[in-house]
């Protein structure tokens, strides 16, 4: 994908954001929930897990401000309005804990509320391991190194023996693998 | 699973991937957080979901410590010692048996006793009667002086796999190459 096609303006034309925009909490509930993974993503790219969380938490609570502030006045605006507090956060660098605490004071919110926004991700532990088991040896411990272990490619690539480049084909390969297998039945009731 | 064909969800996933790993310059991240958000926003961006869901199975299964599909002696130990329900069962190759699904339990550990002296690597294949391949497992791990495999999965696994005839093969692969060793049908 090109840097081009990537930065194309996208025509919003969801009720949900413009109900959002008007004050609906139930719309301003689902934007947060969409929006939650991709500001984790950009949180998880440049700081650590723990640290991540509460980045996350920081720029929903300002984009919550900004909503309720009714600053974000077109649709369309909405997702450059968040990414816009991802990298103001980033770059300040500042945790601002008393701000948070001005935050959850004002709006009556307490860290709960926000994990409750936590989108529910799942999938059956039974499945997964039907899908990992079909992985390679050198598949399932790319996967588990870097999932479960927080690995950088460079320590996986040391572990085993490989460069970094085939760390990085091998994890596309296997999570193509295990999405595919994923949308599938489990294997024993396939026929 | 063999090599997939690349879909638009898996070039998707691949480019998370990348972004979350830092293979991109910072040029490509900020483009492709352009596109991130307002993908996210627009709830056209499962790959997110997918990781998320992915991640959090995977490490709740580590810290159940049955992320490991196969397992040695030693590592069964270590299982039995965590507190989970382990359902043991020993599968007898002459008169092969279901095991007992009754009840409740959290794991079905399965020992299959396989001589393993001189094997270098061992893969399984699971078919149905009439010999269509249900799935492939590459890379048994196993320790040769268990003289047996134990196949490790959950319960609910076990009840789905135990509702259903089917055939295990084994392959070895030792110096002289590629052998059957066990076929298993029940």
């Amino acid at each position: 994908m090109s840097n081009e096609a990537l930065a194309a303006p996208r025509a919003i034309d969801d009720p949900l954001i413009t109900q959002a925009l008007a004050g609906d909490r139930a719309a301003e509930r689902e934007v947060c929930q969409r929006l939650l993974p991709a500001i984790r993503a950009f949180a998880r790219r440049r700081l650590a897990p723990a640290a991540a969380e509460d980045f996350a938490h920081d720029a929903l609570l300002l984009l919550l401000e900004a909503l309720r502030e009714r600053r974000i006045e077109e649709p369309a605006r909405v997702a450059g309005f968040a990414l816009g507090i991802c990298r103001n956060l980033a770059r300040e660098r500042a945790r601002s804990g008393e701000r948070r605490r001005e935050l959850y004071a004002q709006f009556g919110l307490r860290e709960s509320d926000l994990l409750a926004l936590e989108p529910r991700h799942e999938l059956s532990r039974a499945h997964l391991e039907d899908c990992y088991s079909q992985l390679t040896e050198r598949a399932r411990r790319v996967i588990r190194a870097t999932f479960c272990e927080d690995d950088d490619d460079a320590q996986i690539a040391q572990a085993l023996a490989l460069s970094e480049a085939n760390v990085r084909v091998i994890r596309h390969r296997s999570l193509a693998a295990l999405r595919g297998c994923l949308e599938g039945p489990i294997s024993w009731v396939r026929q | 699973m063999g090599t997939p064909v690349k879909s638009e969800s898996d070039l998707a996933l691949g480019q998370l991937d990348d972004y979350l790993r830092g293979a991109h310059s910072d040029e490509q991240a900020h483009a492709y957080e352009e596109d991130l958000f307002a993908r996210a926003l627009a709830a056209e961006a499962p790959e997110l979901g997918f990781r998320a869901a992915l991640q959090g199975t995977l490490r709740e299964m580590a810290a159940r410590g049955t992320i490991s599909p196969w397992l040695t002696a030693h590592e069964l130990d270590r299982v039995l010692a965590s507190g989970l329900r382990v359902r043991q069962f020993e599968l007898d190759l002459a008169r092969p048996a279901m095991p007992d699904l009754s009840g409740e339990f959290d794991l079905l550990v399965t020992k299959v006793p396989i001589d393993l002296s001189g094997v270098h690597r061992l893969d399984a294949e699971v078919l149905t009667l009439e010999g269509v391949l249900l799935k492939t497992m590459p890379d048994i791990a196993f320790d040769p002086a268990d003289r047996a495999v134990y196949a490790c999965c959950e319960a609910e696994l076990a009840r789905t796999a135990g509702s259903v005839r089917t055939i295990t093969r084994v392959w070895a692969v030792d110096d002289q190459g590629r052998r059957l060793v066990s076929e298993i049908t029940v």
